[in-house]
Formats: structure tokens, sequence, C-alpha cells
């Protein structure tokens, strides 16, 4: 039976999910630091120390951050999969994880064998306990909601990211072959695209219908989208895994990784597509902040996946080099930005609304006097929303400029650090709220 | 025939959350003996479930195969009410 998200009962405690959102822009906030600090030198290409660190501030700090508070919360109450001990199961994660990812990042701007050592061993811990956790709450679900499926492979692809990951940081060291860059291109294709790209469907298939208020996804789409996307990850891995070691002149190969490149893109463009199709055909016209966000986010996919085919078509090896790069920022600032960004907004004032509901059912079942809940429109003010989406809009069409022109860093930096300093300010001033009205 | 003096019918399908539940229970609210509250949704309101129970009242659930629930919600008190709304998810079965 299709639930209405959200049951009071199996949440988590609000303190859960709310310590790693709070995290994460503080996380973010180092990498802009970073790259008004490193200057356009950490641009010059991807390998930079620079480079890495900021691009792994990023995607693990900020993404992999909200997507492990996001999952602790949504698991139980969306799924059915219960996590035992949460609270406890978060005290665990979050140190290992936030130490983890600022050792990698002193590791990368260093290069000190002891800090790849120790970023590997705490990311691994970090990602083994979450994934352990979620993968048995997921694999005893009692809700079959679409979503499950996809959860399941996008937690399988973050743990072949992590084992990749760390084959490169013990190849950073010299205890394994640092094999660059077909490992890191593997590497970088399951966690952006594994990990990240098939939590973002799965979860898309539940929150855009829902708090977008537009017609479900086509049952089929649904159902072979994510199964589809692994599938084909898996054969690149193999294809890449061929090419470098036993078929390395064949000319199969080049075609095989044709038709898989143009499958992936169709299947990226089918959901780009579709989440913009029904935004469009939704009979409710108000818009807000986290419709633009997927809107903006929706659309960056699909031009990122255009500039990675003309990268591949053109000759000429400036604009090769400059279309590759942008493809991937796209993704990473563009596409996933706006998208986690539109819904932590919405999930935040949703999460602080519904635990001060609970709070209410409690006291009314105790006799006691009730607390006032606010609207959720209170709770993080759409102006502010909107605010914050024009800066991100500033800084995300800056991107394209600084990547010709690196002298603009210092510039694109601080508006990158004014983003997650307002995001901070906002989930900081959300859970301010909370407790304000939850102890009154 | 429906006795329309007797349901308060509320169409939650292009409400955003929280509307749904924070709606349903402000109608709940305002119902008169003898009468109940037809819901109709996209989905089942998990969240109103458990929070009928302890403000007294009780609902039945009919998914459609069109995708649409139907939710009748009753006093527990009220038997007149009840039986209101379990003919009317009878019609709406037969429909």
């Amino acid at each position: 039976m299709k639930l209405d998200g959200l049951s009071l009962e199996q949440a988590p405690p609000i303190s859960v999910p709310f310590r790693f959102f709070l995290a994460a822009p503080l996380l973010g906030l180092i990498s802009a630091i970073l790259l008004v600090l490193m200057g356009e030198e950490s641009l010059m290409s991807r390998w930079t120390p620079g480079m890495l660190a900021i691009t792994h501030g990023v995607v693990l700090g900020v993404f992999a951050t909200v997507m492990f508070g996001a999952l602790l919360q949504m698991l139980p109450v969306l799924a059915g999969a219960v996590i035992p001990s949460p609270r406890r199961l978060g005290n665990i994660l979050l140190p290992l994880w936030v130490v983890g990812i600022l050792a990698l990042q002193c590791a990368f701007l260093k290069g000190e064998g002891w800090l790849f050592l120790l970023a590997v061993v705490l990311l691994g811990a970090a990602v083994i306990i979450f994934v352990t956790s979620c993968g048995t709450a997921l694999f005893r679900a009692t809700s079959q909601i679409d979503s499950v499926l996809g959860m399941k492979l996008a937690l399988l692809s973050l743990i072949i990211t992590l084992i990749l990951g760390m084959m490169l940081g013990l190849g950073h060291i010299g205890l394994l072959p640092l094999l660059r860059p077909l490992e890191t291109n593997v590497h970088a294709m399951w966690g952006l695209l594994g990990w990240i790209g098939l939590l973002v469907v799965s979860v898309a298939w539940q929150v855009v219908p829902m708090f977008q208020i537009t017609a479900a996804y086509p049952k089929q789409i649904v159902r072979l989208l994510a199964p589809s996307l692994f599938g084909l990850f898996l054969l690149r891995s193999l294809l890449v895994l061929m090419s470098s070691f036993f078929l390395e002149k064949s000319p199969l190969l080049p075609v095989g990784f044709v038709i898989v490149d143009i499958l992936i893109s169709l299947l990226l463009v089918t959901f780009s597509l579709q989440t913009l199709w029904l935004q469009y055909k939704r009979k409710r016209k108000i818009s807000d902040g986290h419709i633009h966000y997927w809107r903006i986010g929706c659309v960056c996919l699909v031009i990122c996946i255009f500039c990675w085919w003309a990268a591949r078509l053109i000759d000429n090896p400036v604009i090769v080099e400059y279309l590759a790069l942008l493809s991937v920022v796209l993704f990473i600032a563009g596409f996933v930005m706006a998208i986690m960004t539109g819904m932590l907004y919405k999930i935040v004032a949703f999460l602080v609304w519904f635990h001060l509901q609970g709070l209410n059912t409690r006291r009314m079942m105790a006799g006691e006097g009730l607390i006032q809940v606010p609207h959720m429109k209170a709770v993080i003010s759409e102006k502010r929303i909107i605010l914050q989406l024009r800066i991100f809009l500033l800084a995300l069409l800056l991107i394209p400029v600084l990547l010709v022109w690196p002298a603009l860093y210092w510039l694109t930096g601080i508006l990158w650090a004014l983003h997650f300093g307002l995001m901070a300010y906002h989930l900081g001033g959300a859970a301010t709220h909370y407790r304000r009205v939850a102890f009154s | 025939m429906i006795d329309i003096t007797k349901e308060v019918l509320l169409d939650l399908r292009e409400l955003e959350p929280p509307e749904p539940f924070v709606q349903s229970l402000a109608a709940l609210e305002r119902l008169l003996p003898g009468q109940y509250l037809h819901l109709v949704h996209h989905r089942a309101p998990a969240m109103l479930y458990p929070e009928l129970a302890p403000r007294g009242f009780v609902s039945q659930t009919q998914e459609h195969s069109s995708g649409l629930f139907h939710i009748v919600v009753w006093r527990e008190t009220d038997d007149e009410a009840k039986n209101e709304a379990l003919s009317q998810l009878e019609r709406m079965a037969n429909t």
C-alpha cells in the first residue's frame, strides 16, 4: 500500500538527521575557503592537490553527509526499515566521517602518507558502519515502495566507490599501484552516478509527486531506471577492466563504450526530462524555492550530458579539456547541489513541523497543554530560500567563466562561501526554532 | 443517495504535506453528531492513522483500481455516522 510518507512512531530523534544536516554546510564552507586560499593554480587540472581536496570536500563533506542524515531519517519512516539505536549510530558515525574527510583533504594538500592512511581507515570504518546498518535495515524493510531497490543499489555503489577510493588512497602512498586516470574514472563514476545519482533518482519517485504535487512518474521508468543504470555501470567497469588488462587492441571495445555511454546518457536525460515534464503539467501553478532548485538541477544534468558528448566529438584538445571539466562541475555544482539544497530546505522544515506535531500528540495523550506548531514556511522563510537561490545561481553561472578565466577564483570562492554560510545559518535557525518551540 | 448533510468531503490530492494532515485534523474537530469525514487522496494517510484513536475516532480505507484512496473517519461513539460512512464506502466500491 502506498503510504503518505512519514510515520511518527518509527522516526528517529530529530537530533540524528540534524547533526548531519548542520555539519554539511560547514564542511562545504571549508571547501569554498580552500578555493579562495589555493588560488587559480588549483584549477589548472583535475589532478591538482587543491582541486582534489575541494572536490572531495564537496562530494563527501556536503553531499554524502546530507545523504547519510537523510537516509537515517527516511529509511525507518518511508521504507519501514528500522535502524536500531539511531542516536548511538549517529554519535559514532559523524565524528569518524568528519575527521576522515578533513584528514583526506589534508592528505591531498600535504601529500603525507600517514594522513592518507588515517583517511582510509576513518572513512572506510564510517562507510562500513553506515552501509551495514542501513543495508541490514533495508533488506528487512517491511514496505516495498518503489524507492527501496534504488536505495539498495545506491548503497552497493557506495561500497564499490569506497573500495576503489581506498585503493587509490593506498596508491598515493605507494602501497598499491596508482592507476590514474582509469581507476579514478571508475571511482568517480560509482561515486557520482552510482551512489549519488541512484539515490537522487530513487528519492525523486517519492519526493517530487509528494512535495511538488505532480502526477506520479510512469511505472516503467520507476521500475527500470535504477537497476538499468546500475547494470550499465557494472558493464562499463568491466569494459574499463578489459581495456586495461586483456583486450587493449580489440576494435570492439570502443564500440562497447559508445553503446553503454549512449544508454547511460539516454536514461539520465529521460529522468531529467520526465521530471521537468511532470513539473510543467502540474495543476497547481504556485512555485517555490524547492521546485526552482529541482528545475535548475534537471536542466544542469541535461547540459552536463551534452557537454560530455561534445567533449568526445570535438577534435580541439583545449575545448575538449574545457567541456570535460565543465561537464563534471555541472553535475556536482549544478545537478546535485541544486537538488540537494532544495530538498534539504524542504525536508528540514518538514522535520521540524513533524517532530513538533509528534510532541503535541504525546502531550495530548499525557493530558498536558499543547504547543503552537509553526507552519512549515515559518521554519525557513521562502524569502530567504529565494535569496539563497539567487546567490547559488550566480555562483553556478560563474563556473563556465571561471574555467576559462581562473583569475576569478576569489569571486567564485566567496559566492560559494556565501552559499554554504547562508545554508548553515538557515539550518541552524531551523534547529533553534525547533528547540524554542519544543521547550516552550 | 448520499446524504450531504452527513458527509464532510475533503479532497487532499492537490495539497502539499503537511496540509492533508493539518486539514484532516481540523475537519475532524468540526464534525457534528451524525457526520463523518470522507477523505480522497493519492495515498493512504499513514501519519493520520495513529492520531485518530487518541482523539476518539475510527477509520476505514478503501483503495480503488484507479489508484485513489477513499478514507472515511467517524467518532467511535457515533453509530449513526459509522453506518453512513460504511454505506458510503460500499457505494464507492460498487461504482
